[in-house]
């Protein structure tokens, strides 16, 4: 086993990744930018370095200086989170070749399934079936029109670099597609350093269902079943669950079997995840295939009774897994909602602020990754996932029920979120039925929030906090001055900063 | 104490009208009576016609959060004397904070509805700012690689 472990991520997943190191007995180590020195994944780790300032560029994304705090500390291997550095293969290679073990796929596992042009090369050579598209890393923006006049409307433009919905467009109309390229392009550009784009053909009312896939040390490839992960906006999963209410012990046995082919056609080691679409036909295509942990790996952690991260270490290691990949049986639903800063009453736009009040929601059943904590600014610096809130029960209906309380108990004041969003998705009969597809929230939920009026206890409990002082307001980082409401009475604020 | 809150672009009339004690003044002018009582620890009780219920707030200078019954909401406190002017349906500001990347018209240009006119970058996304009616730039506010915050002036279109 190793003797020391760094995590180059931050937020939630470096948390839960920490956490499984300390249960494990192995040193930890977890690296900051300034603007986290007292970020909550900094307290999880034995030790903590601060590799640079505050943009991702200059922080989490410094290979030389994320190396420089594992060979300082002593570290044997380093476990990426998922973003960030994780499905870098030139990463991966530097920590082979400064001798620290990568936790997760060989370099050119990554290197192939990271670009979606060669994936589909690759699956199309293996027999998985693919989604029709268009993919050639050179044509400049009038071969991909004409490639899309080709193919039929709507056509996707996707980033060939990278994920999470950036650089991705829907284009309906011939006349919107050259302004559409352009922007994905730029969005890649930023995102991935990539601005090498491709097409695909835009299904009707898809599902997207993934599928969990493991290599261990001794070389066997299998797969722990499938999540669906339909509800999305901006092409970003909000709500993730397993198993998929469309997917039938049949259909299940076929996409894992697909799934593990298509690891296996690239030598693949450790997690990974193998994403299709599902069409309304019940036929599944390839999309891609993450080389990483997933954000919502969690549903499968609760179903299957097993912890993805402590497997993935085990594997790095060249030790055994703890669990029978044989005797893996599902059991019960799990359902994960993402707490994202955003608005979605306002187009989904990004929010910021500093948190004033947190409660983390507890109850039997219930799994919370968070990586807030009282006083934390949230800005545009990195992804605006706050924490995700995962709730298992025993039926996809108890899951449900138990998912929305846990959202009502959820506190977070200070910088907006979409938590009541996401109790009023639960809530509908879509959602209950499992009527999915991933334009579920344009046809259930297009005008969320438009004419909201706050009751009168509401007003009045605002009128009532703008005049009684709240003795824990911190004052703003910098701002050095204080205010009237600071000296009055026999309230004083807990710091200064 | 009269206190103005805003939510949503609207603003509602409260009356404070002593310690724990608020009427929340509806636009026919009718009052409804809210007693709220603070708790140690920095919740609230609010209590109308009968129920009791819990609730949370925190205030971070001019803007004050709620939580209640299940329910976030996010107020403004409206100094001054008069309602916030709504702005004018021509006026164009940023989403959010970010950095104006592109600016593809000059004052004076025509424009169609839905015409883009500006990009804002932030959090690697790439926003349209789009002409929300036909008619011409009459103002350009901000310029390529302005840093902008949330609801900060772009640009205004006018009645050609």
């Amino acid at each position: 086993m190793f003797t020391k472990v760094l995590v180059a991520n931050r937020g939630e997943i470096a948390v839960r990744v920490l956490r499984t190191l300390e249960e494990m007995g192995v040193a930890s180590v977890a690296v900051v930018s300034e603007a986290d020195r007292d970020a909550p994944h900094a307290f999880a780790a034995g030790e903590v370095y601060c590799i640079g300032p505050a943009p991702a560029v200059e922080s989490y994304l410094k290979t030389e200086a994320i190396l420089e705090a594992a060979r300082t500390s002593g570290c044997d291997a380093i476990h990426p989170g998922y973003g960030f550095l994780s499905e870098n293969a030139a990463f991966a290679e530097a920590c082979e070749a400064a001798g620290i073990t990568f936790i997760g796929p060989p370099p050119e596992a990554i290197r192939i399934m990271g670009s979606k042009t060669r994936s589909r090369e690759a699956m199309a050579a293996a027999g998985v079936p693919v989604v029709p598209g268009f993919q050639e890393p050179g044509a400049g923006d009038r071969a991909l029109q004409a490639a899309a006049e080709e193919m039929g409307w709507p056509v996707l433009i996707k980033a060939s670099a990278g994920g999470g919905g950036k650089g991705m467009r829907v284009v309906h109309r011939p006349q919107d597609f050259a302004s559409a390229v352009r922007l994905a392009r730029d969005e890649a550009r930023a995102a991935f350093g990539d601005d090498t784009v491709y097409l695909e053909r835009y299904l009707e009312r898809p599902r997207h269902i993934e599928v969990q896939v493991f290599g261990d040390a001794a070389g066997n490839l299998f797969h722990l079943g499938e999540r669906e992960c339909s509800v999305q906006r901006r092409h970003q999963k909000i709500l993730e669950e397993s198993p998929s209410p469309a997917v039938d012990a049949g259909l299940r046995e076929r996409m894992g079997r697909t799934a593990v082919e298509a690891a296996r056609a690239v030598d693949y080691r450790n997690a990974g995840t193998v994403e299709f679409l599902l069409d309304t036909e019940g036929e599944f295509h390839f999309l891609e295939m993450n080389t990483r942990l997933q954000v919502e790996h969690p549903v499968t952690e609760m179903v299957y009774g097993v912890d993805l991260v402590a497997a993935q270490v085990l594997t790095a290691a060249g030790e055994p897994l703890p669990f029978d990949p044989g005797a893996l049986r599902p059991r019960g639903h799990a359902i994960e909602a993402r707490v994202y800063a955003e608005d979605p009453g306002a187009g989904f736009l990004p929010q910021t602020g500093r948190v004033l009040r947190l409660r983390h929601p507890a109850r039997p059943g219930l799994r919370v990754d968070s990586g807030l904590a009282v006083g934390r600014e949230v800005g545009t610096q990195y992804d605006p996932l706050l924490a995700k809130i995962i709730a298992w029960g025993e039926s996809r209906d108890v899951a449900t029920r138990k998912l929305r309380a846990a959202l009502g108990d959820t506190l977070i004041l200070g910088v907006g979120t979409n938590v009541d969003f996401l109790q009023d998705v639960l809530a509908l009969p879509a959602w209950n039925e499992g009527r999915l597809h991933t334009g579920f929230l344009e046809e259930h939920l297009p005008a969320w929030g438009a004419g909201q009026v706050p009751p009168p206890e509401a007003l009045a409990l605002a009128a009532e906090a703008s005049v009684a002082v709240d003795p824990r307001v911190l004052p703003r980082n910098g701002t050095g001055a204080s205010t009237p409401w600071t000296r009055i009475g026999d309230w004083t604020p807990l710091g200064r900063r | 104490m009269d206190i103005r809150l805003g939510f949503d672009g609207q603003v509602h009339l409260t009356r404070r009208k002593g310690p724990g004690v608020v009427d929340v003044v509806a636009e026919d002018g009718t009052e409804y009576r809210v007693e709220v009582q603070r708790l140690p620890g920095g919740a609230f009780t609010t209590q109308a016609g009968g129920a009791l219920h819990p609730a949370e707030g925190a205030r971070d200078g001019e803007t004050i959060w709620v939580r209640y019954r299940g329910r976030t909401y996010r107020f403004t406190l409206e100094r001054g004397r008069r309602s916030r002017r709504a702005r004018p349906a021509g006026d164009l500001s940023s989403p959010m904070p970010g950095q104006v990347q592109k600016v593809l018209v000059a004052e004076g240009d025509t424009v169609e509805i839905d015409q883009p006119l500006l990009v804002v970058e932030a959090m690697k996304m790439q926003l349209e700012i789009r002409a929300p009616r036909t008619g011409t730039v009459s103002r350009l506010l901000a310029r390529e690689g302005d840093q902008v915050e949330a609801g900060a002036p772009l640009a205004e279109v006018r009645e050609p």
